[in-house]
């Protein structure tokens, strides 16, 4: 053991890996380009928008006569502008909004009248016209409520502004309809991101608003004996410490101001801390509940594909995927919002430090510069990297899968080593991989910071001379604006503006860092879409209908098919089976049994000719229609790890335990399980383990049993079974199997001379067809002679009754 | 595991364990104490022996690192007193250490100084990525990756942790330093325990689920970086940091000492707001995995058995079970997330509590007058950096607390017994006999497989075993390579007891087809191969032709290099029994055991294989198990088998002598429903 640990202890070197050996194992850089991945990012809209629009939840609330006559075509929002200009007009007139005194409160008046225009033009115009209202009301509403919060003084305001927003809004989220003599309402509910968002921003509010407070009264009033605002005075009931009352505080009025400050605090903790509990967890939960949408669409694709994909694929490829690649779809809205905050951010900042000095502005937008330069280059490379990443890790993960599947086949051939050192090459291969992709990472990140560095310090170094010559700057407009008073560089105009440069080349950095994990997620996301891009072979008819009661036979009408075009493995089958009969499939191995019966399942649509229930194609009817109504055991007993109720009810998880006990019977495992431990209830092992192959196998018939359904796909049923167990299995099945179309592909003659059709296949053709004696008597039959060579082998020799 | 169908059980108590049984039957006690944890993080920090140097390398860089802010703040002084302000410079009012950068600067002008501070500013970003600017900047360097809201989806930033507090080229290096790091520990634990798993024995491995195994593989190794690293970088994070904010304390407040006591105290208090927390977070976690692997266990298994599913129209039902289990894998993982919050809910409120209490007795001090205003920021500063310092120690425990569960998952396989730890002689070749001396095999759960059995094969005879299901055929047959081994009795080999031989040595000399076939997603030749990879294409061919599969490999269009998948429908079952046979045939060995091999044979190719087989058991020991009469009469002895007990053994003529015999029931039975054909 201690010389295989310090093999591994070496396989990851200090630095990381080495350089590639050869061009192949790192591939050209990804030539994709910029608009891929927006166009991947778009992709995911999908599963983003019912976090976003949510659903409509409807009730009837009325019911009468009137409201036949007030019938609406539609669900309509007509009532909105009766509402939203009462409120407007409510804000000059109450006095929340006063009117001609001050220009603030006037624009915010304007900002809610014209809303409630808007209200009033959106009830009336379609198409384009709509659309531009639309728009024109969200950036008059949000713009108004920003203002009235930041500019304006008071809450007053803000209260009726965001009354006439939110009624705008209840545009979207309210709406009735009269119709037969009903008027119902409908909700819209489920906007969790929205929700989220709305109270994310109220608690940064909140937060804001009682940083303010809490600054002002400690620094200013606790810490400098200063009188306290007015507002704040009235806020904290001490009219006495106003500033036009006292001069400054006294010791004891300060000693009183530190309570105050506490239980403030106190009080803010208190009410803020359900929020901190819910927010994340409700951020969680929007994020998961997204991610399990992608990952079912996922698995739903996966079980629709055809066989011929998953023979070329992994299993531990598609564990990869529904883990890490779907998970990346949770990043974008977080990243969306960062970028769009940044993005923001980054344009005020650099105007502000243009304003002061153009030069300064020019360093700022040289560092966007220099990052958008920089991200050409290592984007393209950062995919591929990304991608090179995903597959390894994904092939590690199938490797683990595999050999753990079939591990019983590793320890028989001694095979445990060399699968070992396939794991460990596997493993370092996909470290390797994620070693480069997170270095380069971490290069960008460090780059980004020195060149962004270096403009800084040549604006450090600017700007310290300027200071130091008292130089003149280009603010004198901003002055009133935002109340700079730089006429002329000196140490706080320094600070300041050395401050805003950083702050918006750290902007730059951290669109550079969400730029950067873009590329990942797409890669991540690309993976996803490539699966749910594939079309499965075998699909619903778009006008489907459910599989009608089979009333008289199943026909194959000049059937052929091939897995591969040049390859047919069935070739102009024709026949038919009536209800209540039993059709016998013979033939060497690998003539096209198997085929044949999974064309039944539509498992595969043939190439040519036509699958036909009762003269019906079976490519018009639903596909879990058709499959509800075909029973099949297969020829390898696949179980599943479950108890041995739920894999009998498979299909049919509502049957109870009569039912269950039925299916087993008929199937003669009702004895046995009986005998286990748990009965029922016994847990079986991944793949069905700890019941030995004959029990398996008629657990598996005791699954398709449990179906009821009226076609019977026996394929080599008993193979596992002796002789006496498959003759009561058999005869078991005959009587349950009285008024169904029975399938049966079997080399057992007992079995097959019971059928009323004897089907000899090879090579993919009906050979011959008919009756056990119709064929026996056929000179140098084909099936004869398979029939004597079975009796052969299974005795006839030894008791010397060959015919 | 109860599915949407079935109900379940119903306290939570019960819940957690239905949830740990659904995940593993062997792995049920997954509650640990406080000793227990300690135990594994200690073990975990045992793998720190294997990199010594990486080690210590990676803490060196850190510890210098935590200095940064030592002299990020002193060019900017420089910048404002002396340059903007026009000040003299004057060295007494800069620490020690950056005294003679300072002394090199007096009496330059204002210009020279700025060019000089720029030419450091420059040295410094390119080093350690930080320069003079108000407030210090400095970045740092991180390269975490996009990731998922379920534990699974978050392994791979856990498995390659690297971060450092600098930037530019010494960031960079001890960057790299820890992602090498990083991964080496995981690699390495990842490959111990594959090894392991892959050596456990067969009656073990069958009661582990592919899925939880994968979990464990893949996602519950990656625990072990965050141990690894937190335990030894937040104790001397927290002891260093501490140190310095003492340090430069002492140097401008020395008369403040109760600041100090303050931020210490603030340890007792979190201990007590952390008390529950612990295993909560431990029991979290663990559900977490549970849920997991129940999940990545539901998607392998319905993957592999696509054919199934789709035949047997489960397509929705698949959807169902996914879904459910999803759903419960990411409720575990946020019910884990709560407990975060509740815990740093807890967290806040003792920081709160003693925040109160540090801001009233320093304004306390501003308002008599003792200190400034300006007094006030800087030691409320201090105070938050001393007991943010501290409390770095209780939240580490907590982070690791979400870790260790992972960890013990991954002890847990490791310590199972194994096949390896069974040493022994090397055999050179079977040239006589196995026998079976008093043999019972009884599993795990109470079922008996076999009772009493003695039985001796010996070289150049075909044995049948024949019995009806489940008698006891195959089990008796797993005990020839030692798959299981036998609860009472012994085996032996050439008349030496197998327990004395090396395990490996034994499986060498037996070549085994299994009843159910498994293929390898490899080339049929390879897949052949499997078993003597050095065999030429010739003999691949030649074995082929006699498990009746060179036929129908030679008309594949790629012939004996078509690949096969996992999931195939490129050959048939018949087909691939044949490859299986061919396989086993292949390995030169002794002993050859063929578990139904006719099973999916039409009677032309099984005749041809018993013949051949008849040729290769003069040179060999041969075990069938059969129910075709045709192959169990050219056996040399059938031993019969019912319930677990050798009922008759001899040639064919001898047992069919016997009156009632149940052999020749068994026969008549077969041949009479074959001798219906008129």
């Amino acid at each position: 053991m201690p010389v295989h640990d310090d093999q591994r202890v070496d396989a990851i070197s200090v630095w990381g890996p080495a350089k590639p050996v050869s061009e192949t194992e790192l591939p050209d850089p990804d030539d994709r380009g910029f608009t891929t991945v927006v166009r991947i990012f778009m992709r995911t809209w999908p599963f983003l928008r019912p976090m976003m629009i949510g659903y409509w939840r409807d009730r009837t609330v009325l019911r009468g006569s009137f409201w036949q006559s007030a019938r609406t075509s539609d669900w309509s929002y007509r009532y909105v502008p009766f509402v939203v200009t009462p409120i407007a007009l409510l804000g000059p007139i109450a006095g929340w909004l006063p009117f001609g005194i001050d220009w603030r409160f006037d624009l915010l008046v304007y900002g809610t009248l014209a809303m409630a225009v808007i209200a009033w033009l959106l009830n009336f115009t379609t198409g384009r016209l709509f659309a531009g209202a639309a728009i024109a009301a969200v950036l008059v509403g949000t713009s108004s409520m920003l203002f009235a919060i930041f500019v304006v003084d008071g809450w007053e305001d803000d209260v009726q502004v965001a009354a006439v927003c939110f009624a705008c809004l209840s545009m979207w989220l309210f709406q009735y309809r009269s119709e037969d003599g009903q008027l119902r309402i409908r909700l819209r509910l489920g906007c969790h991101l929205v929700y989220y968002y709305v109270m994310v921003w109220l608690s940064t509010l909140v937060g804001i608003v009682t940083g303010l407070f809490t600054i002002d009264l400690l620094n200013q009033s606790i810490l400098q004996a200063e009188p306290l605002t007015p507002f704040l005075a009235e806020f904290v009931n001490r009219p006495e410490l106003a500033a036009g009352t006292a001069e400054t505080l006294s010791n004891a009025q300060r000693q009183d101001l530190q309570w105050i400050y506490i239980v403030f605090l106190v009080g803010i903790g208190v009410i803020t801390f359900p929020f901190t509990l819910a927010l994340p967890y409700y951020n969680v939960w929007i994020m998961q509940r997204i991610n399990q949408d992608l990952r079912l669409a996922l698995v739903e694709r996966w079980h629709q594909l055809s066989l011929r994909y998953h023979g070329d694929h992994r299993v531990g490829d598609s564990v990869y995927r529904i883990y890490q690649d779907s998970a990346q779809v949770t990043a974008i809205i977080g990243m969306l919002v960062s970028v769009a905050t940044q993005v923001t951010q980054y344009a005020m900042t650099i105007f502000f430090v243009a304003a002061l000095d153009p030069i300064l502005g020019l360093m700022g937008v040289t560092i966007a510069v220099m990052a958008v330069a920089w991200a050409t280059w290592f984007s393209p490379r950062v995919r591929t990297l990304s991608l090179r990443a995903r597959e390894t890790n994904s092939d590690l993960t199938s490797r683990v899968q595999e050999v753990l599947g079939a591990i019983n086949v590793v320890k028989a051939y001694g095979r445990e080593h060399s699968e070992q050192e396939r794991f460990e090459s596997d493993s370092v291969r996909a470290f390797n991989a994620a070693h480069r992709v997170r270095s380069l990472v971490a290069v960008v990140g460090i780059v980004m910071f020195t060149l962004a560095a270096s403009i800084l310090l040549g604006g450090e170094f600017l700007m310290a001379l300027w200071a130091s010559d008292s130089r003149e700057t280009f603010a004198a407009v901003l002055i009133g604006l935002v109340g700079l008073s730089f006429v002329r560089w000196n140490l706080s105009a320094f600070q300041w503006a050395q401050g805003e440069l950083f702050t918006s080349s750290g902007q730059v950095r951290g669109l550079v860092r969400d730029w950067t994990s873009a590329q990942d997620m797409a890669m991540g996301l690309d993976r996803v879409f490539e699966i749910l891009d594939i079309e499965p072979d075998v699909k619903n008819a778009p006008d489907a209908t459910p599989m009608p009661q089979i009333q008289r036979e199943i026909r194959f009408d000049n059937v052929s098919f091939g897995y591969d075009p040049d390859r047919p493995v069935l070739r102009g089958i024709n026949f038919s089976a009536s209800i209540g009969s039993i059709t016998a499939l013979v033939g060497p191995t690998g003539c096209g049994k198997s085929t044949l019966v999974s064309m039944l399942t539509r498992l595969f649509d043939p190439d040519l000719g036509a699958v036909l229930i009762d003269g019906n194609d079976v490519r018009r009817f639903d596909i879990e229609s058709l499959r509800s109504n075909v029973s099949i055991a297969l020829q390898e007993n696949v179980l599943f790890g479950m108890t041995v109720r739920d894999n009998i009810r498979y299909v049919v998880p509502d049957a109870n335990d009569d039912d269950v006990m039925k299916a087993a019977e008929v199937a003669c495992a009702d004895d046995y399980i009986a005998s286990l431990p748990d009965g029922l209830d016994t847990m079986l092992g991944d793949r069905g383990g700890r019941l030995s192959t004959g029990q398996r196998q008629r657990l598996s018939i005791a699954r398709a049993l449990a179906k009821n359904a009226p076609v019977l796909i026996l394929d080599e049923p008993t193979a596992a079974l002796d002789a006496e167990t498959e003759h009561r299995v058999l005869e078991r099945l005959a009587r349950w199997g009285e008024d169904r179309i029975i399938f049966l592909i079997t080399h057992r003659i007992s079995t097959i001379q019971q059928a009323d059709q004897i089907l000899y296949l090879d090579q993919g053709q009906i050979l011959e067809a008919g009756f056990h004696e119709d064929l026996m008597n056929l000179e140098a039959g084909r099936y004869r002679r398979f029939v004597e060579a079975e009796m052969e082998l299974s005795g006839g020799s030894s008791l010397g009754e060959i015919p | 595991m109860s599915d949407p169908a079935t109900p379940g059980p119903t306290s939570s108590k019960q819940l957690e364990e239905a949830l740990d049984a659904a995940a593993s039957n062997l792995d049920l006690g997954t509650d640990l104490n406080f000793r227990e944890t300690c135990r594994v993080i200690g073990r975990a920090l045992t793998y720190i022996r294997f990199f010594p140097y990486r080690f210590a390398a990676k803490f060196l860089l850190f510890g210098i690192s935590l200095a940064t802010p030592l002299v990020l703040p002193w060019p900017i002084k420089i910048v404002i007193d002396n340059v903007i302000l026009n000040d003299a410079v004057d060295p007494s009012a800069f620490p020690s250490y950056f005294a003679p950068f300072v002394n090199f600067l007096v009496g330059k002008t204002p210009f020279e100084m700025m060019l000089w501070v720029l030419l450091l500013g420059v040295v410094m970003m390119i080093t350690i990525g930080g320069f003079g600017s108000t407030g210090g900047a400095n970045d740092q360097v991180d390269a975490t990756m996009a990731q998922g809201h379920d534990k699974a989806t978050q392994t791979e930033n856990d498995a390659n942790q690297a971060f450092s507090k600098f930037a530019g080229l010494l960031g960079f290096v001890e960057f790299r330093l820890q992602l090498g790091l990083s991964q080496a520990v995981n690699h390495l634990l990842r490959s111990q325990l594959f090894e392991r798993i892959q050596s456990l024995q067969m009656p073990l491995l069958s009661d582990t689920r592919i899925g939880d195994s994968l979990y464990r593989v893949m996602y519950d190794t990656a625990a072990v970086t965050n141990v690894f690293f937190q335990t030894v970088q937040s104790p001397i994070g927290a002891v260093l940091t501490g140190g310095l904010v003492l340090t430069v304390m002492a140097f401008n407040y020395g008369e403040a000492p109760e600041i100090i006591w303050l931020g210490i105290c603030i340890l007792p208090i979190q201990l007590i707001a952390m008390l529950p927390f612990p295993r909560l977070m431990r029991r979290r976690s663990q559900a977490s995995r549970a849920a997991g692997s129940v999940t990545t266990g539901n998607i392998e298994e319905g993957i592999s058995n696509v054919l199934a599913v789709q035949s047997l129209g489960g397509n929705k039902r698949e959807r169902e079970r996914f879904s459910h289990h999803s759903n419960e894998s990411f409720k575990r993982f946020r019910a884990e997330l709560l407990v975060r919050l509740l815990y740093g809910v807890a967290n806040g409120g003792a920081r709160g509590l003693m925040g109160f209490i540090a801001f009233y007795f320093i304004s306390s001090r501003v308002i008599e007058g003792v200190l400034t205003p300006g007094d006030y920021g800087v030691l409320f500063y201090y105070y938050a950096w001393l007991s943010g310092a501290v409390t770095a120690l209780p939240y580490l425990w907590i982070r690791i607390q979400a870790d260790v569960p992972g960890i013990r998952r991954v002890f847990f396989l490791m310590d199972l017994p194994s096949e390896a730890d069974r040493s022994g002689e090397a055999l050179q070749s079977i040239d006589d006999s196995v026998a079976l001396r008093h043999v019972s095999l009884t599993f795990a759960d109470g079922r008996q497989a076999l009772s009493d059995v003695s039985l001796e094969f010996r070289k150049g005879e075909i044995t049948a075993l024949v019995g009806p299901t489940g008698s006891g055929k195959t089990s008796l047959a797993y005990l020839v390579p030692e798959f299981y081994r036998p609860t009472e009795g012994s085996i032996e080999v050439d008349g030496i007891d197998t327990r004395r031989i090396a395990l490996r040595s034994i499986r060498d000399h037996v070549s085994y087809v299994f009843q159910e076939t498994q293929l390898f997603s490899d080339s049929i030749l390879d897949n052949i191969r499997y078993g003597n990879a050095t065999a030429s294409r010739g003999e691949v061919e030649r074995v082929a032709r006699i498990a009746g599969a060179h036929a129908f490999i030679s008309d594949l269009p790629d012939g004996y290099d078509t690949l096969l998948g996992t999931v195939t429908s490129k050959i048939s079952v018949g087909q691939k029994q044949r490859i299986a046979i061919a396989r086993g045939l292949l390995k030169p060995a002794s002993v050859l055991i063929l578990d139904e091999p006719t099973s999916a044979l039409d009677p032309e190719t099984e005749s041809f294989l018993v013949q051949a087989l008849r040729e290769a058991a003069k040179e060999k020991l041969v075990i069938i198990i059969a129910h075709r009469l045709s192959t169990i009469v050219n056996a040399d002895k059938i031993v019969f088998l019912d319930a677990g007990s050798v009922v008759e053994q001899g040639t064919h003529e001898q047992l069919m002598g016997i009156d009632s015999g149940h052999y020749r029931e068994f026969v008549e039975l077969q041949s009479f429903s074959q001798s219906d054909v008129s």
